[in-house]
């Protein structure tokens, strides 16, 4: 009986361990590789991931509650209102004395996905798509904050411009979106086998900004 | 042991005949509760004249599709909903994409469908609500709502230029609604504005609302209402019932153009046309279709069909 105890302490002791060593794929000043800027529009006091404090995010982890089988999760923020900027689509310049006329063909994607920072146990892509995370947790973290329309649709369209000499022309994204985070356990038999720190951004809108710019 | 063997081999066959039409007969049964689901997403759908073709998307729970398949399809029609109008279109294309997307547990397959309308020479052309008929060989048939479908004539610009653009989007009766569009003109002449044209006939706008704001860094959900207290009035022509406005040469103006709907509804691609006046010469100026946001609370349709197989 010792012997079997020792045994399940050890593996969940590697497991653990080996959780931790596993790289956050936190790439951005936000912990989202899609976002380059996230500001909370009603929640100043609110905090990203990757701006909580060790002793912080030990606190949020130690507010999982226990249970018997699976996963557990703990929102510490729920669906706080975002402002973020999702990138440049394109950007054009003009070294030339003349006017240029430039015709782009973009592909929209009306955003829906999930996107997963932070670390934590589970192993997480570089991509931060749904696929990449187990459903049992998506589901319990969807139980947690309520669930979401994850489903996207792409269009093209094609639009053109005039670019002055001297001049740089861009097409930026940016928009509202809900963001929530928290910590989650699983557990098998009442003891913890897994650790992790998550972070859900639903888009609400997108909006598409043209401006020009002098080089 | 022949004779055993002579008297077993028909029970032998005869019972492997009857699993294999009892298989057949349970098979056809599957088939037929086979359900085909698609997801379309309503869009507006800008057309050049001089080449009205557009590409759709649209999402099948079943890979290689016998309903979005060119071999099956008898004929496709665009028809508008509101009235009896129709159009034989010519499907150019069916391609089966490497995306799938997941929705209610469910696997989708994207299918890309390239559509000519057989509409020449025409300036103004708009369906709001359209939409896609197939007809197949067997006889069926199946409609797709696929949202509003504008031709327009695409024209040479000479005097002006766009520097900004950014769509101001409110909610209004649970709609995110795109109530105005910011836009920064600049001219290298002294022109006249005389009138702006939105080319989708559900959104018009009017000249003695335009405001010019002296700072463009405002949020795209910002309040048209308040935006539109903190503008100043733009250079109306003297006299001029038709409220034109001024253009000078090199100076950069940043406007709100609020817009006016007919019916409130979530349109967030817009095309117009600037009329302007230059050494008494009229000109039009075409602003392509710009897309100013995207919304989840956008709705989407899933459609099921009973696959007959007959």
């Amino acid at each position: 009986m010792k012997k079997i105890f020792k045994f399940n302490l050890i593996l969940m002791m590697i497991g653990l361990i080996s959780g931790l060593l596993i790289p956050s794929e936190a790439s951005s000043s936000t912990g989202h590789k899609d976002y380059n800027k996230i500001t909370f529009l009603y929640n100043p006091e609110s905090k990203l991931l990757v701006n909580n404090t060790t002793g912080e995010l030990n606190i949020m982890m130690s507010k999982v509650k226990k249970k018997a089988f699976g996963w557990s999760v703990y929102s510490n923020i729920a669906n706080n209102i975002v402002m973020y900027e999702a990138g440049t689509i394109f950007s054009r310049s003009n070294n030339t004395s003349q006017t240029i006329d430039f015709k782009y063909n973009t592909t929209y994607t009306t955003k829906k996905q999930l996107s997963y920072g932070g670390s934590g146990t589970i192993g997480m892509k570089a991509s931060g798509k749904i696929g990449s995370v187990s459903a049992s947790l998506d589901s319990s973290i969807r139980a947690e904050i309520g669930v979401k329309n994850d489903v996207t649709f792409e269009e093209e369209m094609d639009f053109s411009i005039k670019i002055l000499p001297n001049k740089r022309v861009s097409l930026l994204v940016k928009g509202l979106a809900t963001l929530s985070n928290g910590a989650s356990k699983y557990f098998f038999l009442g003891i913890c086998t897994k650790k992790s720190y998550w972070e859900c951004i639903d888009i609400m809108n997108e909006y598409y900004e043209l401006y020009e710019e002098e080089i | 042991m022949k004779k055993k063997f002579k008297i077993i081999l028909p029970f032998v066959i005869t019972s492997i005949l009857g699993l294999a039409i009892i298989a057949f007969i349970v098979f056809s049964f599957v088939r037929k509760k086979d359900y085909n689901y698609y997801l379309v997403s309503e869009e507006n759908y800008y057309l050049d004249a001089n080449n009205p073709t557009f590409n759709i998307g649209i999402y099948s729970n079943h890979q290689h599709d016998y309903y979005l398949n060119s071999k099956t399809i008898n004929n496709v029609k665009i028809k508008n909903e509101l009235n009896d109008e129709f159009y034989t279109v010519k499907l150019n294309q069916i391609v089966e994409e490497d995306s799938i997307k997941v929705y209610q547990e469910k696997e989708y397959y994207k299918y890309r469908l390239n559509i000519t309308l057989p509409l020449k020479e025409i300036d103004k052309f708009q369906i709001n609500e359209t939409l896609l008929e197939f007809t197949y060989h067997s006889e069926e048939k199946m409609t797709l709502k696929i949202g509003s479908l504008i031709i327009y004539k695409p024209s040479d610009n000479l005097h002006l230029n766009i520097s900004a653009m950014k769509g101001i989007v409110n909610p209004l009766n649970n709609l995110q609604i795109l109530c105005g569009i910011g836009i920064s003109l600049k001219s290298n002449v002294d022109l006249i504005m005389k009138k702006i044209i939105i080319l989708d006939d559900r959104v018009s706008l009017k000249m003695d609302e335009i405001k010019i704001l002296d700072k463009t860094d405002y949020q795209n959900s910002t309040n048209l209402e308040e935006l539109l207290e903190g503008g100043r009035l733009p250079d109306f022509v003297f006299n001029d019932p038709s409220q034109a406005i001024k253009i000078s040469k090199n100076t950069n103006y940043h406007y709100v153009l609020p817009l006016t709907y007919q019916k409130l509804t979530t349109i967030n691609t817009l095309a117009f046309k600037i009329i302007y006046e230059y050494q008494n010469v009229e000109y039009e100026y075409l602003i392509n279709p710009f897309k100013f946001f995207s919304t989840t609370a956008q709705d989407y349709q899933v459609i099921k069909y009973v696959a007959t197989n007959s």
